[in-house]
């Protein structure tokens, strides 16, 4: 029997730790992104859910106490990363773009939101303004 | 036509060196064929992926050519194929119907793009299934060289996708106008049947494997156990060899030893015989001498009368009767004698009472002289075929055994009893005497050779020993010892044969 449990055990990590390191591109990414854009911590608003452990961000549950907002576009006057293109294109709080397509990730800044927040974009990111 | 094998393997058939032969045969045939196994397979594998991916890339080609050609021609007035697309969204629906049209389950997304910037990184869409004509698109950072390669060699790409989910291959053909890429046909295949294929052969070289090393391990451990097999054969050949050269000593050794033991029967059995003749010539001398005592005294009575000159005719005649007896006695007492020295080849068939009477007739007067009364009780009255000769010997042995021991012991009233008697198939003559016996711890001994309880000059003690010899060996008989209440019993035991049988 409880060899049984251990080896059920073993079977369920092994597989959450190969689900966990595949399942999350956008995530990773997205932390990238934070640490290119941002200095120091930051306190972020997730109007998505996301699992996100990044450091230097600071999870918080108002727009208000936000700095940066990470989702749908939901708070006004803070700048915003979305995941869906079309909000990125139509939202003015948008820096930048994260999604999918074609099994690639895609990552595009908006040269207008980031000149609206004075959010100065690294060099590895140029080109990437459409 | 019989099949023979050749002689050097005539020499194998037995000895299962053959059948070891046809095992390191039967190895190295199997060697072959996992060699031949392995090679077939990993080619066959090569092969099937190879002829699928060929057959990919020309389906590949001829979708991306077919689009170009569309292309080229849709566009064929336009500056750039993104102008061309742009001022006509009707062509842009056109294309992506056109897309869509191509899809299959070899390929993922097929989709137009084009670069506005060359100094961008990112590309744009002219057309994909979703009619989503401006939108940017990024590429793979892993293969991002490929696709700048693509800009400067202008001829398709293909390449494998590792991070990209849901594409093996990513295919990357130009649509070159005025001498530039103007736009580029993106074609990701999903390989998902070449994958399948692949994987199933994959499946299959991995049992391939593991049948192989499975067929390798048994080849080896066979080659192994027939190695030691094959030590094994030779230590047993050259035991085999050892022990057949021992046997050959062992015969050869024992058909001496018989030989020589032939030879000391013969020795004996003359030493026997001639200490036999010596008790014969004593009893001849013996008995010739009343006769020539006679012979003398009617010798002497003649002369006397001759001298007297008182010797008529009818007194010569008389003395001469009287000689003419004893000589005719001396001549019968001869006669006696060579029949019973004289040994016959043959068997013949004799009455046993009658061999037995001329063995006393022979000794009687000693007995006579000795006191001994001889008692015969004869019933066996059927012929018997034997060598008489021999069993007279015999008998002659143990009657003069006996006499000594009775003359040696002083016994009164000294007697042997001879009893002739048929049983069981066999017949028996019993000699019996009352001379106490043999003691009981000489008993099982009295047959061996130079066994004597004689103390006189004439006891070699060869003649029991002979007379077995001779029962057993030569009349196929037995004789047995034993004692009863007054002295020794012995016992011929001569078989009841038919005068017509062979033996």
């Amino acid at each position: 029997m409880g060899k049984l449990i251990s080896v059920s055990l073993s079977f369920m990590i092994i597989t959450m730790t190969l689900l966990k390191g595949n399942s999350i591109p956008l995530e990773r990414v997205l932390g990238d992104v934070l640490a290119s854009l941002f200095n120091g911590k930051i306190k972020v608003y997730l109007s998505e859910r996301l699992q996100l452990k990044n450091n230097q961000m600071e999870v918080v549950h108002s727009c208000k106490d936000a700095q940066l907002e990470v989702g749908k576009g939901e708070c006004k006057g803070v700048p915003l990363i979305t995941f869906d293109y079309s909000t990125f294109q139509t939202n003015p709080n948008s820096i930048a773009v994260i999604y999918l397509d074609k099994g690639r990730v895609q990552l595009f800044f908006s040269r207008k939101g980031l000149n609206k927040y004075q959010i100065l974009l690294p060099e590895k990111y140029q080109g990437l303004i459409p | 036509m019989k099949f023979r094998l050749p002689p050097k393997l005539r020499k194998l058939k037995f000895s299962g060196e053959l059948a070891n032969l046809f095992l390191w045969g039967g190895v190295i045939f199997n060697l072959a064929i996992i060699g031949y196994f392995y090679y077939t397979l990993s080619l066959t594998a090569q092969r099937v992926q190879v002829i699928l991916f060929q057959h990919l890339h020309r389906n590949l080609e001829i979708t991306a050519q077919g689009i170009a050609s569309y292309l080229q021609d849709r566009c064929k007035d336009s500056p750039s194929i993104y102008q061309c697309f742009a001022t006509h969204p009707d062509r842009q629906k056109e294309l992506s119907l056109l897309l869509r049209f191509f899809r299959s389950t070899h390929y993922s997304h097929i989709y137009v793009l084009t670069k506005r910037d060359f100094t961008s990184r990112y590309f744009v869409y002219l057309a994909d299934k979703d009619f989503r004509m401006g939108k940017p698109f990024l590429p793979e950072e892993a293969n991002f060289k490929f696709w700048q390669q693509l800009y400067t060699s202008k001829k398709p790409l293909f390449f494998p996708q590792r991070d990209v989910h849901g594409v093996s291959f990513t295919y990357l053909y130009p649509v070159i106008r005025h001498g530039k890429v103007d736009a580029v046909i993106v074609i990701d295949c999903s390989m998902e049947v070449i994958n399948q294929v692949t994987q199933t052969i994959d499946q299959l070289w991995g049992i391939g494997k593991i049948e192989i090393f499975m067929a390798l391990f048994l080849v080896i451990i066979t080659g192994i156990v027939l190695f030691i097999n094959r030590k094994l054969l030779k230590e047993k050949r050259a035991l085999m060899e050892s022990l057949q050269e021992k046997n050959q000593l062992l015969t050869q050794r024992i058909a001496k030893e018989i030989r020589q033991k032939e030879e000391t029967e013969k020795q004996l059995l003359l030493q026997s015989r001639l200490a036999m003749m010596g008790e014969l010539l004593r009893i001849i001398a013996h008995q010739w001498r009343q006769p020539l005592n006679s012979l003398a005294g009617i010798v002497t009575n003649l002369e006397l009368r001759l001298l007297m000159g008182d010797l008529d005719k009818k007194e010569l005649q008389k003395e001469l009767t009287a000689l003419k007896r004893s000589i005719k006695q001396l001549d019968s007492i001869i006669t006696d004698f060579q029949k019973f020295y004289h040994r016959q080849q043959k068997e013949e068939a004799v009455h046993i009472p009658a061999i037995v009477d001329e063995v006393l007739s022979f000794g009687s007067f000693t007995f006579r002289e000795r006191g001994i009364k001889i008692i015969k009780k004869y019933e066996c009255s059927r012929p018997v075929k034997t060598h008489p000769r021999e069993l007279q010997q015999v008998v002659f042995n143990i009657l003069k055994n006996s006499e000594e021991v009775l003359i040696n012991r002083r016994v009164k009233n000294p007697m042997i009893e001879i009893r002739i008697y048929p049983d069981n198939g066999w017949c028996i003559i019993s000699i019996r005497d009352n001379g106490g016996g043999i003691e009981r711890d000489i008993l099982p001994k009295i047959f061996d050779p130079y066994f004597t309880t004689k103390k006189t000059k004439n006891g070699v003690g060869l003649g029991l020993y002979m007379g077995k010899m001779i029962v057993e060996k030569s009349l196929h008989g037995k004789l047995v010892v034993s004692n009863w209440e007054e002295g020794a019993e012995f016992q011929i035991l001569i078989p009841l044969k038919e005068e017509n049988d062979n033996e």
